[in-house]
């Protein structure tokens, strides 16, 4: 069952040197209950496309076209109020710092029963009390919940902020770069706690990363992005083992990986400078692949296999 | 060459977006280059001579000839408070010079040596800072000034100095934090990592970022010094009556206000005020531009 | 000499700052014990990789060797030299020229006012700047910036940290650090903060330079892969001590430490099959702050199969296998 369909959507930011086009036209969809992972590297627009949905850009930046259908509803016009109907109780959002999302004068538990409060209208004791169950299913002993953000690691900020979603029950949440300033012991924890949302309460995911890794423990499907447009959609076992586009070969083939000696590949160049991204295919100047037609057309996103997209010349000979 | 790109940056950022900050930034730099062309430039401005007395009858209230009236001596205040540029300019650049000599090294080297040094720098330049700084120019001002024979170059520069030493401190304070922050930047051990001795670090990899932040500083002070050395010269340091110069004309006229003679006072004031404010303009809005949070937006 | 780095019971605890209270209360002074007793040797050619999570003490280990930081105690020889306690002025005459560090965030380590020619010809300045004329010096910067791959040389002489991507910054950062011809690197997590199509160029680079120059490295990391794909050896360190030391492919595919298996077992793989059908043995709770080090083996609350003897008695590094140690009662 569709829970979220964006299609055609196109972000924009303006800067001093000027406009960059963050997204340029991405399209997919998540089910319910399903974890995607987007995956991608800096100036590929994967925080944008988490910002975009909640519609929490920088003043900046803002939506050019496109829809984002959530739970049937184009939350493109959506009004600024209804919005905030939406963040928060039908969405949410974590980040990679939870430090800057957690308010340094409030206890913990309060950041929880506050939003109770706020969405559903709880009372302070019944808010109190769902709060302190939602730190305990994450594992935070109650003895704990009078703390303040400081007084927590790193990963207990981070499972905080899991157990506001787990109280407010959302249907998406969209997580970004919540692991990747952890330890990996720690990692491997909150990577429990969220497979476990998405079982209990059936919660999608969107997992926004870098790391091919942590996606290939987590997602059940993965978007490769680069440069503000999708490469590569397909289920987590084909993006991993049956790989169609040449960026998501070479990151595959670039990785260090235990129990493999040979010699690492190197896709060559940079990433691309946003504010004139390359004609035609954008990974075309990186590519070992690249041809003329891939220098003059963008390819489309097509499905070649069930489930699996990829937008490349090559690929749909 | 680093300073001229930093303000052709300024100057394309201000081509591009037009915020508030920018139109603000625009309207003090466009009176401070308009003071300081007038000060340059009094001699060819300025209808008549300053100094000269009776160009016209005493207390003419402004009209076609005397554009700013004239004061008790019949001398054109128009002309007057053009001249009054010099030395309210002077006055303050020489300061901010002296401060900034004394204050940034001080504040470099007290940051970056930190310990005992830190200590007692900071209590110093903490004590000057409590004082009152009107009260405190005033009296270095009178001390310097007291030999008497001085002439009116002497005593603007003894001026300079009475004020330089009330800024002092806000120099030492702004370049003391900075310093201590820039210290912990990683680029500063990579420097003690290839082998840099303390003085290079402290000069080469410390000093130039940062000075940056202390740059709006810089300018506040201006306008600070502008409107102090105004106070001073109102109060009487020394410099002779018939010197144009802004305080002194006020502390002349402003005793006539009761008798209907407002433009001996009013026009020297609104000098201060306009000069004052380009420079505050100037300062917040530098402040805005260099605030790191603007990179984003900067791309 | 074939061993280059010689590290004997390293200690380096930072004191906690006390406040009024405490001192009138007479409380004991409390120590951050970042780094608490490690021994190793790193013998030339070689790359020791040094893993663990925060608060282990590896950042710190690797600002001791390179005596950006003054040890508490313990005993540091390099070259056969004692640099433990040896002054700042002395280690500038020689051991800055041969033993250099590159750091994790290349945009944070290059000075932003420096151009990049500037900054790499630096170390040449102070250390050779009677010696070697401008010419020359620019001569040796463009010649070490094309070995790192910053191609043209004289295009990136003139510009600013800012003007360049990551990689780029970290290859002008490299080329810093070999400017002087070191023999010794410490490198700390040179490749956390690229993107993940540079790192595999940054690394790549960093092995031709190895050979190049006959390099010896100290590669802190917190990426197994990275750590298995470039280092001879490998030392995991837990709470300021190393738990397990020896070869790098025994080591990681072949653990014995249960703090070492723990770790290794959280570590996923770019392999969605694998992910899911391994065994993984799970720890609890976090680590324990480096202020209050737990009695007997610091891993001990933690630890599944912690016994008596384990809360009482630190257990001392042992041989378990060739060239390959641990420090654990379950084994001696």
């Amino acid at each position: 069952m569709t829970l979220l369909k964006v299609e055609h959507l196109k972000v924009e930011f303006a800067t001093v040197n000027g406009s960059v086009k963050a997204l340029d036209g991405v399209s997919f969809t998540v089910d319910k209950g399903e974890v995607v992972g987007i995956v991608g590297e800096s100036g590929s627009g994967k925080t944008t496309l988490g910002l975009a949905i909640l519609k929490i850009l920088p003043p900046n930046g803002r939506i050019v076209s496109g829809k984002i259908v959530f739970d049937g509803r184009n939350l493109v016009e959506l009004s600024e109020e209804d919005m905030t109907k939406v963040r928060g109780k039908e969405i949410s959002m974590i980040f990679q710092d939870p430090m800057t999302s957690l308010n340094p004068t409030m206890r913990i538990v309060d950041h929880i029963a506050e939003a109770l409060i706020v969405h559903y209208g709880l009372s302070k004791e019944d808010a109190r009390s769902r709060a302190i169950e939602a730190l305990t299913a994450v594992g935070i002993p109650e003895n704990r919940a009078l703390d303040y953000p400081h007084q927590l690691s790193g990963g207990m900020r981070q499972r905080v902020m899991i157990a506001i979603s787990y109280a407010l029950k959302p249907k998406l949440l969209i997580a970004d770069e919540p692991t990747t300033a952890l330890d990996v012991i720690v990692q491997d924890q909150i990577l429990d706690l969220l497979k476990e949302l998405r079982n209990r309460q059936k919660t999608s995911i969107l997992f926004i990363t870098h790391d091919l890794s942590v996606v290939a423990d987590i997602a059940d499907k993965v978007i490769i992005m680069y440069a503000g447009k999708i490469m590569e959609i397909g289920s987590v076992e084909q993006i991993y083992y049956s790989t169609l586009h040449p960026y998501t070969q070479g990151l595959l083939k670039s990785i260090p990986k235990i129990g493999n000696s040979g010699d690492l590949y190197t896709i060559p160049g940079n990433p691309p400078d946003m504010l004139n991204p390359p004609p035609g295919c954008r990974f075309h100047p990186r590519c070992p692949f690249a041809e003329e037609k891939c220098r003059k057309e963008e390819p489309p996103l097509i499905e070649v296999s069930e489930g699996h997209y990829v937008a490349c010349w090559r690929c749909v000979k | 060459m680093e300073s001229l790109v930093f303000f052709k940056n300024i100057l394309k950022a201000l081509g591009k977006t037009h915020s508030l900050e920018e139109k603000m930034l625009k309207v003090g730099l466009v009176l401070a280059a308009a003071l300081a062309l007038m000060a340059v430039l009094a001699p060819y401005i300025a209808p008549y001579d300053p100094i000269k007395m009776y160009t016209g009858d005493p207390y003419t209230p402004p009209c076609l000839e005397h554009l700013f009236g004239t004061d008790s001596m019949g001398r054109d205040v128009f002309s007057r408070v053009i001249y009054g540029t010099r030395s309210a300019l002077m006055v303050a650049v020489i300061s901010a010079a002296f401060a900034f000599a004394i204050g940034i090294p001080l504040g470099l080297i007290s940051g970056y040596l930190g310990g005992v040094f830190d200590r007692v720098a900071t209590l110093i330049m903490d004590a000057l800072y409590a004082f009152p700084s009107l009260v405190m120019a005033l009296a270095i001002a009178v001390a310097l000034n007291s030999g008497g024979s001085a002439s009116v170059s002497s005593i603007i520069l003894n001026t300079a100095i009475a004020i330089s030493v009330v800024y002092i401190p806000s120099y030492f304070r702004v370049i003391r934090a900075t310093t201590l922050s820039v210290k912990e930047n990683l680029y500063v051990e990579a420097a003690r990592a290839i082998g840099a001795p303390p003085l290079r670090v402290i000069l080469k990899y410390i000093a130039p970022n940062a000075v940056t932040p202390a740059i709006p500083i810089i300018c506040m002070n201006f306008a600070d010094a502008i409107l102090t050395a105004a106070g001073l010269s109102f109060l009487g340091i020394g410099l002779p009556p018939f010197y144009p110069d802004w305080g002194v004309d006020i502390s002349k006229g402003w005793k006539d206000i009761p008798n209907g003679v407002w433009w001996t006072s009013f026009f020297p004031g609104l000098m201060i005020f306009i000069a004052t404010l380009a420079f505050m303009l100037i300062s917040d809005a530098l402040v805005e531009y260099l605030n790191p949070r603007r990179e984003g937006m900067r791309s | 000499m074939s061993v280059i780095l010689s590290v004997e019971n390293l200690k380096k605890y930072f004191p906690v700052e006390q406040t009024f209270l405490d001192r009138l209360l007479g409380k004991e002074k409390e120590y951050v014990k970042a780094v608490d007793g490690i021994s190793f040797e790193i013998k030339r050619g070689e790359t020791l990789a040094l893993v663990g999570e925060s608060g282990c003490g590896k950042t710190t280990t690797g600002r001791l060797v390179v005596r950006l930081l003054e040890p508490t105690s313990g005993k540091i020889v390099f070259k056969g030299t004692d640099i433990t306690f040896t002054k700042e002025s002395e280690l500038r005459k020689w051991f800055r020229l041969k033993a250099q560090i590159i750091f994790q965030d290349p945009y944070a380590s290059l000075n932003p006012k420096m151009k990049i020619g500037e900054a790499i010809e630096d170390p040449l300045l102070i250390h050779f700047g009677d010696k070697l004329s401008k010419k020359e010096r620019k001569e040796e910067a463009l010649k070490i910036m094309s070995k790192v791959g910053l191609i043209p040389p004289e295009y990136f002489y003139d510009r600013y940290p800012h003007e360049l991507s990551g990689g780029q910054r970290q290859r002008a950062v490299i080329a810093r650090a070999l400017v002087l011809r070191p023999d010794f690197i410490v490198a700390d997590e040179p490749t956390s903060s690229l993107d993940v199509s540079i790192r595999a160029q940054i690394l790549k680079l960093l092995q031709a330079l190895k050979r190049e120059f006959k390099l010896t490295f100290l590669f802190i990391t917190h990426d197994l892969a990275t750590a298995y794909y470039i280092a001879d050896r490998i030392a995991v360190m837990y709470l300021g001590k190393i738990v397990e030391i020896g070869d790098t492919k025994e080591t990681i595919l072949n653990p014995m430490h249960i703090y070492t298996k723990a770790l290794f077992s959280a570590v996923p793989l770019p392999d969605p099959k694998l992910n899911r059908n391994r065994k993984k043995i799970k720890i609890k709770s976090e680590p324990p702050n480096p202020i209050n080090i737990p009695s007997g083996c610091r891993f001990h609350p933690r630890c599944p199969f912690a016994e008596e003897k384990c809360r009482k008695e630190e257990p001392p590094l042992v041989k378990i296998g060739k060239n390959h140690f641990t420090a654990c009662w379950l084994y001696s």
